[in-house]
């Protein structure tokens, strides 16, 4: 496969995500046009590119739901849940064929269903079913009317290198009504300069037509980026006399006449205005105000006109990884710079390492924010498999999401998506009760699904929650029992029981079914959230419903921490999550009578003692530090002998054999070359609960 | 695109067969502008054109431009069916010889 054919199977997989959301939104609000043109736009996108680049079945499928979006757009057929299911199965379809698995009777049967749709009654289409427009593009396009354009296509010099044909789109044009082409050669080099593969001829186009602005711009579609493009309505319907263009805009349109030429003669005779009021018919206030109206309309018009397309450009996910990398490496060295202008004592080394240290900074961030992407993109998902899973289940249920902005590294979202659609069939099979249940229960039948997405610190906290019938701990023991991972006559509270549903191999379905209830789905969201060095808590009420909580973190490759030491051990502590650094005096620690508690600001505040918690040998200083943590809405102090300051942190993951050792996240090289170990605070705390 | 060319009491013929695509115009041109800027008479034939997009089009006008040329002798012989279609549907009026 050439890269040609690769980057249109990237292009079609975004143009297939996008058509999945618009037909998903579509069928919520069935009159909003502008969702029915994205969704001809990606279609028609599909079929051009596909047959541009080789992928002809793929065109030639596409070519009949476009057909069908076409007539939907001119208010022929209405947006219905059947034409969405259609839509959403073609989508499949297509994305199957690209994939290189597709089923060629299933593309048969979506086909037929398509062609099935109520055909237009040429002779009765009723007016009133096209959508009322007010906008005058719209309504010259809805009204089927004869209509004159000017098209300007001027290809730009690298035209051919994107594969598109000018000629092909000629053609295209040409399949909307009768045409006038007329070529310009004025760019042609002479034959020396002459490149043959740059485009330098341009064209003039008259087109008559009646299938209105939208069907002209279609055939652009794909090569506006490639030209300079203006099209022009210079006439419509029966009055289109009245809009004739006139004989030295013609001239000057074909290139025949310059401008300035035209200028120059029209200036030799007297002005429209002048004429009038040397006629006396107007007073000259009266043609300033006209042509000050004028001006007016036409700043109106060039402001309305729709801006610039965003300039972006499409780079390869594995480029961005090497510039973290990249950058990671680039945040040590500046550290090792730091350290040195530190210990030299040089106030000009120290002054540029400064600036080193705050570009270095920028320069992370920067990169950083490239890598991340709004969660909506894992949401967006979610929405269709609620839809399917529903409807196969004969459920009704509401999917509500919110925090849809908040930003996750991009590795992050791509290793959510599996752990979250494992949570979502659960909820969907298992969770969210039947109808008539729902009824009997008191609930509505309608059944709901939030899904809520927060910061929090350097975290992003995912919320599922369903409204179902919840998790009955009693069966949760009961079939732990019988699958003899726990003792029948052990004791285990209510929050236990439910964390036994991570264990392998532990489902509580009664039937195993083809939507969830194998038993490996919350064992392998759990590991999966332990790989992204997140976690996952669960809740939940019986007949009241679920609550799964998913923490992940903002990103895995730089943090920013507060480096501590420990005797000659150097450790590092994530600072989002650091409020404050306090002393702690032998006086404090006798204070407390044992306890490992200190008052700040009149609030009582545990502490972990980490030289006695890692058993590193020797004596604490006399004044130690106490760095204060907020964790999970409360506040825990962490005793260290030193706190040396803040540092960018690379994360270099631990080799396995640390896997087991729950405190620490990570480890990361400073400056001189040491290695300092990554604290995770959260586990710090867990592990003391536990021992607790 | 493989160029025939005859040269017949001092006055060359190459002849333009199969497709004139952006795949061949590079080479084309290549083994064309050698031709144009040599000083005898030249006639390029081009009925025997099979395919021809944007670039190869703009060879053809090119070629035109040179036929054109008051100081040059060139002559264009007639194009072939699908290039006389490709032509009219691009907007480009060019008269031709007749081939004989």
């Amino acid at each position: 496969m050439d890269h040609q054919q690769a980057a249109y199977k990237v292009e079609a997989y975004e143009l297939l995500s996008e058509l999945e959301t618009s037909l998903l939104e579509l069928e919520q609000t069935p009159d909003n046009k502008d969702l029915v043109d994205r969704v001809f736009r990606a279609m028609h996108t599909i079929k051009g590119s596909g047959a541009m680049f080789g992928f002809d079945e793929i065109a030639a499928f596409t070519h009949d739901v476009e057909t069908v979006f076409d007539r939907v757009r001119d208010g022929h057929i209405p947006v219905t849940t059947h034409l969405v299911n259609l839509a959403l199965s073609a989508r499949d379809q297509i994305k199957a064929m690209l994939d290189g698995t597709a089923d060629a009777d299933r593309g048969t049967g979506i086909i037929e269903g398509f062609r099935a749709l109520p055909a237009p009654a040429a002779d009765t289409a009723p007016a009133a079913a096209a959508p009322a427009t007010a906008d005058p593009e719209d309504r010259a396009a809805a009204a089927g009317d004869e209509q004159i354009f000017r098209i300007c296509f001027a290809p730009h010099a690298d035209l051919f290198a994107s594969g598109t044909n000018p000629l092909a789109l000629l053609d295209e044009l040409a399949e909307l009504g009768s045409c006038r082409v007329v070529a310009h050669t004025d760019r042609l080099p002479e034959p020396a300069a002459f490149d043959p593969e740059q485009c330098y001829l341009r064209w003039d186009v008259l087109l008559s037509t009646d299938q209105g602005l939208d069907a002209v711009k279609d055939v652009f579609i794909f090569a506006e980026d490639g030209c300079d493009l203006s099209i022009d309505l210079l006439a419509q319907g029966p009055a289109a006399d009245d809009a004739l263009p006139r004989l030295g805009e013609i001239l000057v349109a074909r290139g025949d006449v310059t401008p300035a030429m035209v200028e120059k003669v029209v200036q030799e005779q007297k002005r429209l205005g002048q004429l009038l009021v040397d006629a006396q018919a107007v007073r000259p206030e009266q043609v300033c105000a006209a042509l000050a109206e004028q001006q007016f309309l036409e700043q109106t018009r060039r402001k309305c006109d729709p801006p610039a397309a965003a300039a972006s450009v499409r780079v390869a996910a594995e480029k961005l990884d090497a510039l973290v990398n990249l950058v990671g490496e680039l945040v040590t060295v500046q550290a090792r710079l730091s350290q040195k202008a530190v210990t030299d004592r040089d106030p000009e080394l120290l002054a540029i390492t400064e600036v080193v240290e705050r570009l270095t900074a920028e320069l992370r961030d920067h990169v950083l924010s490239v890598r991340m992407l709004p969660i909506e993109t894992a949401f967006t998902k979610l929405r269709r498999l609620v839809r399917d899973l529903s409807g196969e289940l004969g459920k009704s249920i509401e999917l509500h999401t919110e925090g849809g902005e908040t930003e996750l590294d991009k590795t992050v979202i791509e290793q959510l998506n599996d752990p979250l659609v494992h949570i979502l069939r659960n909820s969907i099979d298992h969770g969210i009760e039947t109808p008539e249940q729902r009824r009997a229960a008191g609930k509505p039948p309608q059944g709901t699904i939030r899904i809520q997405a927060e910061h929090s610190g350097a975290n992003v906290l995912i919320r599922i929650a369903d409204d179902g019938a919840g998790i009955d701990p009693e069966r949760i023991r009961a079939k732990a029992v019988a699958k003899g991972l726990l003792a029948s006559d052990a004791e285990k509270s209510d929050k236990e029981l439910l964390q036994m549903v991570f264990l392998p191999g532990f489902s509580t379905a009664g039937t195993v079914t083809s939507v969830s209830g194998r038993g490996v789905g919350m064992d392998v969201v759990k590991r999966s959230l332990e790989a992204l060095r997140g976690g996952i808590e669960i809740n939940s009420e019986k007949d009241r419903g679920t609550t799964i909580t998913l923490k992940l973190p903002l990103t895995l490759a730089i943090i920013d921490g507060l480096l501590v030491q420990i005797g000659a051990e150097k450790f590092v502590l994530p600072l989002a999550s650091v409020e404050a650094c306090v002393e702690l005096t032998r006086q404090d620690v006798a204070d407390a009578h044992g306890r490992n508690i200190l008052n700040i600001r009149d609030r009582l505040v545990p502490y972990i003692p980490l030289r006695e918690r890692f058993a590193v040998a020797g004596a604490p200083p006399a004044i130690e530090q106490v760095v204060i943590n907020q964790v999970d809405d409360h506040q825990v102090g962490i005793v260290v002998d030193r706190v040396i300051g803040e540092h960018q942190i690379v994360i270099k993951t631990m080799n396995t054999l640390y896997k087991d050792v729950q405190e620490i996240s990570g480890a990361t090289i400073l400056g001189d070359g040491t290695v300092a170990l990554i604290l995770d605070v959260q586990q710090l705390i867990h592990g003391l609960d536990q021992a607790a | 695109m493989p160029l025939e060319i005859q040269t017949i009491d001092g006055c060359q013929t190459v002849c333009l067969t199969g497709a004139l695509t952006v795949w061949e115009a590079a080479d084309t041109w290549c083994a064309l502008l050698p031709l144009l800027n040599s000083a005898g008479p030249l006639t390029v034939d081009l009925g025997a054109v099979e395919q021809c997009d944007g670039a190869g089009l703009q060879i053809v006008c090119q070629l035109l431009k040179a036929a054109d040329a008051p100081e040059r002798s060139i002559a264009l012989s007639a194009p072939s069916d699908p290039l006389r279609a490709i032509l009219e549907r691009a907007g480009i009026t060019a008269s031709f010889t007749e081939k004989v």
